[in-house]
């Protein structure tokens, strides 16, 4: 912990963007201002620094090297012969049920970003911009907001009414048109498409909240200097509104893969113990599942370093893609 | 020139141009959220009526599911819980003490991370995006060792506050990312001035830049009340003293194996309990709006 | 004193700050952003200070962590190791002799599963505990019983977590499936030495192999056995009574299906006849989850193990799971009397038993106090035990065909000792004395279970009350889930395979040729499939 966290300091450069210090006394003002400024930077990234540390730094490296051994019930750390066996498991597809559980979770994380990142950018604009009744703004907001104020529990307890085979609205609305008998949560396609708007219907009012308040920092003079000069509602979307919000898309769009990946609450307490046949368990259920069912931490250790790897090269994709460069230097002088 | 019969028609047509636009607006943000609407009318319906209810009208009227707010809370036939009211306490501690450490952690380090380049820097933003793809599963166990080895287990409340701090140890990188970007956006002009004037950087940073991010702040305050709001793993996993469990643990226990679920009173416990978040949430989005303003001509 | 203070100190802070700022707006700001803060920070304190009534000084708390010794007035004991500062943790009840101030004390702690109705897991051993410290006191011995505990009942991630800190309390409460689980962590000890040593005291024990049975792990016994339940065949007396049946027939069916007289075949004619004639909307409902009822209890029945006590492995045997899933072919898709159950939710499944909509089900012993206490009815909400009598009936459930054996399913509670116990003599003495008649009975009567010792039965108020003495006899024809840690894993795939025979996405011959491969995919050596 503390290599890393000196290693940083050690490497802290007081450089601002912008010079302050002129005049006779120029030199000894910088190099205080430069002692100041180091202190500044280390007593304000300490106690981030140790979170992540604490927080996540270790258990990472534990969860490494669980990985290589075949950790079960008594929490002993045993490495396994070939060190990297449950890796081979994963990879070789000595587990059958590998291939199936990355199939699903493709179609799980790709759809429902869709609605994270793509349809949530939508509802931003929209109740941001296009809505001009803030009350009512507000009131839909709230509306697209409750999924995620909901406890797990109840939302899974909401949904089972929901998709219920003879009393679930879904069914009924379902079977007028033409789709009679569908199990929802149990047929697959149907059972798959549930799974999305579940975790959509939680996903989008979070990007939606993030979009909104980037919007709310244009300056209104830009809006309306543009309306002046005849823009559409539509230009200024187009022109205006999307352009500034290049960071944000592409915040939400890599910080809600990651969280798709990593996420499996939901379609655990509303698929429990029929996950695999209705065609929802997806990598990091598997993942539990192995864990707190199986009590195979190993293997589920290594299960997750895979699915934090491809996270990674995600993660490295977008960056390259939205010039992820550009975006982590330092904020300068600009609207 | 245009007659006054044309001038009626181009606003007719303007109208009706506003109108199928506005129905297109409306449709595409309301008609999605029909499941929705649906589903929390139930949850309402059935928290009112006296027998348990599978359509949305509700039957036999009554408030008798509330009666844990004044009495203890039945599971079953007997008592579970003494009283309502330190669940919300605890749950209220939880949420609002995660929120308040990471408005904390976030936003000095948010702000030193844009503001300043330093060694490291890179590898930080980088690995603070890759941690939050690990599998909170994980962290369980880990986390208990920590604990465990500073003393914290199981010690009431001195373990309801290490669960707040780990809670905010956790969230606090995802909005630290995300209070960069607040802090991005503040011009550099605004704190250069301040400097110029004498101000410390510090007070430069607390006077001029935390009130620009406002709407920043306001997010992450309502991501990590909700997320200590319902917090449930890590409640679950640490806290063995009855006296300081929240009110996710006392809804895990009403539901508990699914026997002799009351949904009545489930589902009125459930309301009360989105309640304050709704509440929150309200409250915050509200000065999300008016700080804007301050944002820019200030 | 001092934090409030603080406080005080802090509110000035901020009307300082406030005083110093000039515009209004960034004052409020800067507020509302401090104050989130702040709240935090005072919601703590006043947390803090809550917590801290009912618990002795705070310092002591905070230190106290790795203390191990307690000074008191006189001697210096090593109270409990219970780690530190018992005074700190809940003490639902703390049953403590009033003078004795230098009295060594035993630590009893117990996470006994001790919810709603069954309370008295928690209430009989505490009560154990005030007998022996009484006993203790009045022969003037220098030692107690310390007894704590909470409603809880042991889950893993707890135990673990517990067990790494040197918490683990003396008594686990848990469902039998966690003695394999808890055994192979090293997280309890067995007691077969302490069972013989005590044997007098077991004499009137459970008749029946499987209960011991259950509470073993790899041929030693780990656990005492805290209670029973069953799993019956509910039924609608009503509708059978339009369907043209005489109570006098309705009262002899129990007996039909113990004989193996009345089977499944019939259930299924009779639910097929009750659906034509559109009295009930299904014939059949099962549990929606991963269970043991019915799809164990057939399998069972069709002569499956499921599970070798001698070598601790689990069974499949091939042979007995196919003829089971053609069973459930039967039903869901050849005679359509019950629907795919998985994805219906409990709510579904209890009020359309309860309001008459299904014939059978496939329930739990529990789920006749359930209908008493949940508003499932949609007239009269709760339904009296009266109603009860009138328009439900209960069997077990009848053999798949003549020939067969009628059968039950039970999920024995176990009482486990730790292997962090300070004084596991102790722990296994209140365990056991914990099951006397004299408090079995009161258990039994409160919780709807059945009793862990065979006089219980005989017990005047046990014979009072006329459902549990009327499914006491089931307890002959029970099976019970093995104890194996891969347990849950194989009830999940069982329920897994059971849902895609009933959607009619596989035919049974090829489900279970996909059950057996992923039974070894996901058990592996610890599964011994029979072909």
């Amino acid at each position: 912990m503390s290599k890393k966290f000196s290693n940083l300091l050690r490497g802290y450069v007081a450089k601002p963007k912008v010079s302050i210090s002129t005049g006779a006394l120029g030199g000894l003002k910088s190099f205080l201002k430069e002692k100041s400024r180091t202190f500044f930077v280390i007593a304000f990234l300490t106690p981030f620094l140790a979170a992540l540390t604490i927080m996540y730094g270790l258990p990472c490296a534990l969860s490494v090297l669980m990985s290589f051994t075949d950790m079960g019930l008594s929490f002993e750390l045993h490495f396994l012969n070939p060190l990297l066996k449950n890796y081979y498991t994963i990879f070789h597809v000595a587990d059958p049920r590998v291939p199936v559980v990355a199939q699903t979770t493709i179609l799980y994380v790709g759809c429902t970003l869709l609605i994270n990142a793509g349809f949530s950018l939508v509802l931003g604009v929209l109740t941001a911009y296009c809505i001009r009744n803030e009350n009512v703004a507000s009131v839909l907001r709230l509306l697209w907001f409750l999924p995620r104020m909901t406890p797990v529990i109840i939302y899974a307890l909401l949904w089972l009414w929901f998709t219920d085979p003879t009393y679930g609205p879904l069914s009924i609305v379902s079977s007028w048109i033409g789709l009679k008998g569908v199990r929802w949560l149990l047929d697959k396609p149907y059972s798959q498409l549930v799974m999305i708007a579940v975790n959509g219907y939680i996903g989008a009012s979070w990007g939606m909240v993030i979009y909104v308040s980037s919007i709310k920092t244009i300056p209104l003079e830009i809006i309306y200097a543009a309306k002046a000069d005849g823009a559409t509602d539509w230009d200024v979307i187009r022109r205006i509104i999307l352009p500034l919000l290049k960071w944000p898309i592409l915040f939400v769009t890599s910080w809600q893969t990651l969280s798709l990946i990593g996420s499996y609450t939901e379609i655990l307490a509303i698929w429990d113990g029929y996950s695999y046949t209705s065609g929802v368990e997806v990598w990091s259920l598997f993942t539990y599942h192995t864990a707190f069912e199986g009590y195979r931490f190993g293997y589920s250790a290594a299960l997750a370093i895979v699915m934090a790897t491809v996270a990674l090269i995600l993660v490295a994709i977008y960056f390259k893609v939205f010039g992820f460069k550009r975006m982590l230097e330092p904020s300068r002088i600009e609207v | 020139m245009i007659t006054a019969e044309g001038y009626r028609k181009l606003i007719w047509k303007a109208k009706i141009k506003w109108l199928i636009g506005n129905i297109i607006v409306y449709s595409i943000v309301c008609i999605p959220l029909v499941p929705i609407i649906l589903m929390y009318g139930w949850l309402i319906a059935q928290a009112f009526s006296g027998v348990c209810i599978s359509s949305l009208i509700p039957q036999k009227l009554t408030l008798k599911n509330f009666y844990f707010l004044t009495g203890p809370i039945y599971w079953g036939g007997t008592p579970l819980y003494k009283s309502y009211w330190p669940l919300v306490r605890n749950t209220l501690l939880l949420a609002l003490g995660t929120t308040g450490l990471v408005v904390a952690i976030t936003s000095l380090a948010g702000y030193a991370i844009s503001r300043f380049e330093f060694k490291g820097r890179d590898p930080l933003l980088k690995s603070v995006v890759v941690v939050h793809s690990i599998p909170g599963v994980l962290f369980l166990i880990a986390l208990m060792y920590i604990l465990n080895t500073i003393g914290l287990y199981g010690k009431g409340f001195l373990t309801l506050l290490s669960v707040i701090i780990i809670k905010a140890g956790l969230e606090s990188p995802m909005y630290t990312w995300m209070l960069k970007g607040f802090f991005d956006s503040v011009p550099w002009e605004l704190e250069w001035a301040a400097l110029v004037d004498g101000c410390s950087r510090f007070t430069a940073w607390r006077k001029v830049v935390m009130p620009l991010i406002f709407p920043g702040i306001a997010a992450v305050s309502i991501f990590a009340f909700l997320s200590g709001w319902g917090e449930y793993l890590l409640v679950l996993t640490y806290i063995t003293d009855r006296k300081w469990y929240t009110l996710s643990l006392a809804l895990s226990e009403l539901t508990y194996q699914f026997k002799h679920v009351d949904y009545g009173m489930l589902a009125a416990f459930s309301l009360l309990y989105l309640l304050p978040a709704m509440i929150f949430f309200l409250l915050t989005q509200k000065y999300l709006m008016t700080m804007r303003i301050v944002a820019y001509k200030g | 004193m001092a934090p409030q203070e603080k406080k005080k100190n802090l509110k000035q802070n901020i009307l300082e700050s406030e005083k110093i700022s000039r515009r209004e707006a960034l004052s409020t700001a800067g507020k509302v952003a401090i104050s989130a803060v702040v709240a935090g920070v005072v919601a703590g304190v006043g947390g803090y200070l809550a917590g801290s009534a009912a618990v002795p000084p705070p310092k002591t708390v905070t230190v106290t962590a790795a203390g191990k010794t307690v000074t008191v007035p006189g001697k210096t004991v090593t109270t409990t190791v219970t780690g530190p500062a018992p005074p700190a943790k809940t003490v639902t009840s703390t049953v403590t002799s009033t003078v004795a101030p230098a009295a060594a004390a035993i630590p009893i702690r117990i996470w006994p599963g001790a919810k709603g109705y069954d309370k008295y897991r928690l209430d009989n051993p505490k009560d154990v505990c005030a007998i022996l410290n009484n006993m203790l006191a009045s022969m003037g011995a220098n030692v107690k019983i310390d007894f704590s505990g909470v409603v809880e009942s042991a889950k893993l991630e707890k135990v673990i977590a517990a067990y790494k800190a040197k918490e683990l309390p003396e008594i686990l409460g848990a469902g039998h499936e966690w003695v394999g689980p808890f055994a192979e962590g090293g997280y309890i000890i067995p007691i077969d030495d302490y069972i013989e040593k005590y044997k007098l005291l077991l004499t009137d024990w459970f008749p029946y192999a499987w209960a011991w049975e259950a509470m073993r792990w790899k041929g030693k016994t780990y656990a005492v056995l805290q209670d029973t339940e069953c799993r019956p065949l509910y039924w609608r007396r009503d509708v059978l009574k339009k369907l043209g049946w005489s109570d006098a027939d309705l009262d002899a069916l129990p007996e039909k299906i113990r004989k193996g007289e009345w089977t499944m075949e019939d259930a299924i004619s009779v639910a097929k006849e009750a659906m034509d004639k559109g009295l009930v909307k299904w014939g059949f409902y099962h549990r929606p989850t991963p269970g043991a009822q019915p799809m164990f209890v057939f399998y069972v029945q069709y002569g499956g193990k499921i599970g070798d006590p001698d070598t601790g492995k689990l069974i499949a045997d091939k042979d007995a799971w196919l003829k089971t899933l053609e069973l459930f072919y039967k039903l869901a898709v050849e005679e359509k009397v019950m629907p795919a159950m998985a994805g219906t939710s409990w709510r579904t499944v209890h009020t359309d038993f309860v309001n008459g909509r299904v014939l059978f089900w496939f329930g739990g012993s529990w789920h006749w106090a359930e209908y008493q206490h949940v508003a499932y009815h949609e007239e009269l909400g709760k339904v009296p035990e009266e109603w009860e009598w009138e328009n439900l009936g209960f069997g077990l459930v009848p053999a798949p065909t003549k020939g067969l054996k009628p059968a039950t399913n039970t999920h024995p509670w176990a009482f486990m000792i730790s292997s962090q116990a300070k004084n596991p003599e102790v722990a296994f003495l209140v365990a056991v004395l914990q099951t006397m008649p004299t408090f079995d009975v009161r258990h039994c009567i409160y919780g709807g279970k059945l009793p862990s010792r065979a006089t219980t039965y005989s017990h005047p108020e046990f014979k009072k009350n006329k459902f549990l003495s009327s499914i006491v006899y089931m307890h002959e024809y029970t099976s019970v889930l093995f104890n194996h840690p891969k347990m849950p894993v194989y009830t999940r795939l069982a329920f897994d395979t059971v849902t895609s025979v009933e959607k009619g996405e596989k035919k049974p011959d090829k489900a279970v040729e996909d059950l057996m491969s992923a039974l070894r995919a996901e058990i592996g050596e610890e599964i011994v499939i029979k072909e």
